[in-house]
């Protein structure tokens, strides 16, 4: 009886567990999301000083239209690499002779699985794993008790 | 218990206290004093017959298996051995199922969502707001980041289930055998 109890226990205790901890995985994975489209958007957000290089040559529009689609490269290759969202997204130059030179820069991680980056395995998405192991394992728990406690058991 | 203290159903050799020197010169006291010895009741010998289930129901059956066994073995049902309950009745074992296969389907359709979302732009397209862009970043890399273990979770989550049913799965002639068992014990207990 007190160990039938104590199964049970186990079984919920570690099921109660692994909804927390895939709970709290969830939550940390869409905070780390969050954090990365700020950081994304952080680096391709002008600064006063690259505004005004930009305005004397006229190419602040067609840069503010590029924002985007730079923004989710950067986020794109940062999961794809497991790198951190670099701080700025762009170089700006003025040469001596007034011309302007701009580029951007993608994140340069290790190249892992394929020549473009591949799925990485992100540390929160540790916490949403073991919870979902937590929660499968005492469904198995369970199915073995139950089995154990059908009347055929003992054939 | 006799004079010298021996139970007289046994022979005197084989109980404590027994002096073969005493006994040599004091020839069979003992039995001529207790009388002929009562026979004590042996269990009969049961030889083991394998089972026949595909016999069991015909005819030729009660020639195979004959006697009290047989009968005691098939009292009380309807001449059809009594099977386990199929595994898949467990209701957990089937919520495992059901899970595993929702998490694979999930996990990829998920990915396959992501992937659309970053590789295609769909998020950037025309008429998209600023908020619904950024819903959209991020619902797209929650996919992406945990899609995959998703699948993973739901291909693992099969396997053990495969692994647990193998585990409890017995060949339907095992199971004939240990019923015949189960009852030929009950048999002997019984008398």
């Amino acid at each position: 009886m007190m160990a039938s109890v104590r199964r049970r226990g186990i079984a919920g205790l570690a099921a109660a567990l692994g909804v927390l901890l895939l709970v709290s995985g969830v939550v940390a994975a869409a905070v780390d999301a969050q954090l990365r489209s700020d950081a994304a958007t952080a680096a391709v957000t002008l600064t006063p000083e690259e505004r005004r290089i930009l305005e004397r040559a006229g190419m602040v529009e067609s840069v503010v239209d590029d924002a985007g689609f730079i923004r989710r490269v950067l986020i794109l290759q940062s999961l794809s690499t497991g790198v951190e969202v670099p701080d700025r997204a762009y170089q700006i130059r003025e040469e001596e002779d007034g011309n302007v030179s701009m580029s951007w820069r993608g994140i340069e991680g290790p190249l892992l699985g394929s020549p473009g980056g591949a799925w990485q395995w992100l540390p929160t998405g540790v916490l949403t794993f073991a919870g979902l192991a937590l929660i499968i394992g005492s469904l198995f728990l369970a199915a073995a008790r139950w089995n154990n406690r059908h009347p055929l058991a003992g054939n | 218990m006799d004079g010298a203290g021996f139970d007289p159903r046994y022979s005197p050799e084989f109980q404590r206290g027994f002096d073969p020197a005493a006994d040599d010169a004091d020839e069979s006291p003992v039995s001529a004093e207790t009388g002929p010895v009562e026979r004590v009741p042996v269990p009969p010998t049961v030889r083991r017959i394998p089972p026949a289930p595909a016999a069991r129901d015909s005819a030729e059956a009660g020639a195979v298996l004959s006697g009290p066994e047989f009968e005691e073995s098939t009292a009380g049902t309807s001449g059809e051995p009594e099977l386990p309950a199929s595994p898949w009745r467990n209701p957990y074992l089937v919520a495992l199922t059901v899970a595993g296969i929702a998490l694979v389907v999930v996990g990829i359709g998920a990915f396959r969502w992501a992937v659309s979302q970053t590789y295609g732009g769909q998020m950037f397209g025309d008429g998209v707001s600023d908020e619904e862009m950024q819903e959209a970043m991020i619902a797209s890399q929650l996919a992406w980041g945990l899609a995959p273990l998703l699948t993973l979770a739901g291909v693992l989550t099969l396997l053990g289930e495969l692994f647990f049913v193998a585990h409890r799965w017995r060949p339907r002639r095992a199971l004939d055998e240990d019923e015949f068992e189960s009852s030929e014990g009950e048999s002997l207990a019984g008398r």
